[in-house]
């Protein structure tokens, strides 16, 4: 547990610091909560989706609760694949942090633009492509090292 | 982990439902000050960060420097222009009995760290209500705008960057003085919007801070302008800015504090 904890953290600190790329930031955080929801099941997911959540907006200028409503909804999602898919195959797991990254993009828009004036969805519809793909492909290396040392 | 997952899963409904319940003072209140409790942890994250950056910055700094050698004689010569221009300013203002504006001191501060959200553009800087600092001061980087302070604790504020959506500023442009709004785009740079349409906007013409508002004093810059549009509904027009200030590459600012004719306030207690 304390392990994980730790692992939340680390990414939420390597979050702040790592310079966003064409102005846009990759989501590290939705990364481990996919990555323990594969390992462990929905359970773990849904409470490591909101750890990492409240983290992201705890050092974020948002409203406090709408990142945990985004990553707990992928943390059970991805629970829920664990049971259906077999993810043993490294690019399934790449595929469904691309999809899961999209999922959660659209919430946390969405719930952000119900609490404050903007175009946050049209940030969305800009930038999905190119937060996914970043984000699948950064997935991708870190669940092929964390196999291979495994 | 957990043997009932309905159980959970309905718990953790609730408490974000709480969480966005909650107050927004009392929710920032309450980051600023987890925020405040792990800055020694981001400082040293930053200070590991910044030595990869500059590490990697070496191979690029033969050929930068070469650049900025003939930019800097450049700009010897401008300053030299512009001395001759302030002294003549000066003397007319005297002879006008014109009444400067008092600034107040300035704090210099680090960047610790960057928002961790996707659509937010914040920053933490390391000194709080401790060194003077309060919710509302103007921040500023090598002359340039870069937002102002939004939440403050002891030791640290976030800062709210001119380039977030939630941001606005009143601003004009140096040549014509066409007056307006400047907005953050939610990418890294601004709208100028709201201007006239009876005011020519150049391309390529500097925006300052126009001193309207409780926030900026006058003259700060802000950005270059790099596309001039129609406005929505064809009532005004609007203009794409760059940004001076490197928003993303920021590693320490300036907090201006608060002039004679404006209002500090923290919420600290």
């Amino acid at each position: 547990m304390f392990y994980i904890i730790f692992v939340i953290f680390a990414a939420c600190i390597a979050q702040m610091q790592i310079l966003p790329l064409a102005g846009v930031r990759f989501d590290l955080l939705l990364i481990v909560t996919c990555y323990y929801g594969f390992l462990y099941g929905i359970n773990t997911g849904l409470v490591v989706g909101l750890v990492s959540g409240l983290a992201q907006d705890v050092f974020s200028g948002g409203v406090l609760g709408v990142a945990p409503a985004g990553l707990v909804l992928c943390g059970v999602l991805v629970g829920y694949t664990r049971k259906i898919l077999l993810l043993r195959y490294w690019m399934l797991r790449v595929a469904i942090v691309f999809i899961f990254t999209i999922l959660n993009l659209a919430v946390y828009s969405f719930l952000i633009g119900l609490f404050s004036q903007g175009d946050y969805l049209g940030l969305f519809k800009k930038h999905w492509f190119i937060i996914s793909t970043g984000n699948s492909i950064i997935a991708g290396v870190l669940f092929w090292l964390v196999d291979r040392f495994e | 982990m957990f043997k009932k997952p309905k159980f959970v899963f309905v718990s953790i409904v609730i408490l974000i439902v709480v969480f966005l319940s909650l107050p927004l003072p009392l929710s920032q209140k309450v980051k600023i000050k987890i925020a405040d409790f792990f800055s020694p942890v981001l400082k040293f994250s930053q200070s590991v960060s910044a030595r990869l950056i500059s590490f990697k910055e070496i191979f690029k700094s033969a050929d930068e420097n070469k650049i900025l050698r003939k930019k800097c004689a450049y700009l010897a010569g401008r300053l030299a222009e512009f001395e001759e221009m302030k002294e003549e300013n000066r003397r007319l203002k005297k002879l006008l009995y014109f009444k400067e504006n008092q600034q107040g001191d300035a704090i210099v501060c680090r960047v610790i760290a960057r928002d961790a959200g996707s659509w937010y553009k914040t920053l933490i800087i390391d000194k709080g209500a401790d060194d003077g600092i309060g919710v509302g001061f103007p921040v500023v980087s090598d002359g340039a705008a870069v937002g102002r302070i939004t939440d403050c604790d002891e030791s640290t504020s976030r800062v709210l960057l001119i380039s977030d959506i939630n941001s606005s500023v009143g601003g004009l442009t140096q040549d014509t003085r066409a007056a307006g709004l400047v907005e953050g785009d939610g990418e890294g740079g601004c709208f100028f919007n709201l201007v006239s349409k009876k005011i020519d906007i150049a391309l390529g013409s500097s925006v300052v801070t126009s001193g309207f508002g409780t926030v900026f004093p006058k003259g700060i810059l802000i950005g270059a302008v790099t596309e001039v549009t129609e406005g929505e509904q064809g009532l005004f027009k609007k203009a794409k800015i760059e940004l001076s200030a490197d928003l993303d590459r920021i590693e320490e600012v300036m907090v201006l504090k608060k002039y004679d004719n404006q209002k500090a306030s923290t919420n600290v207690k």
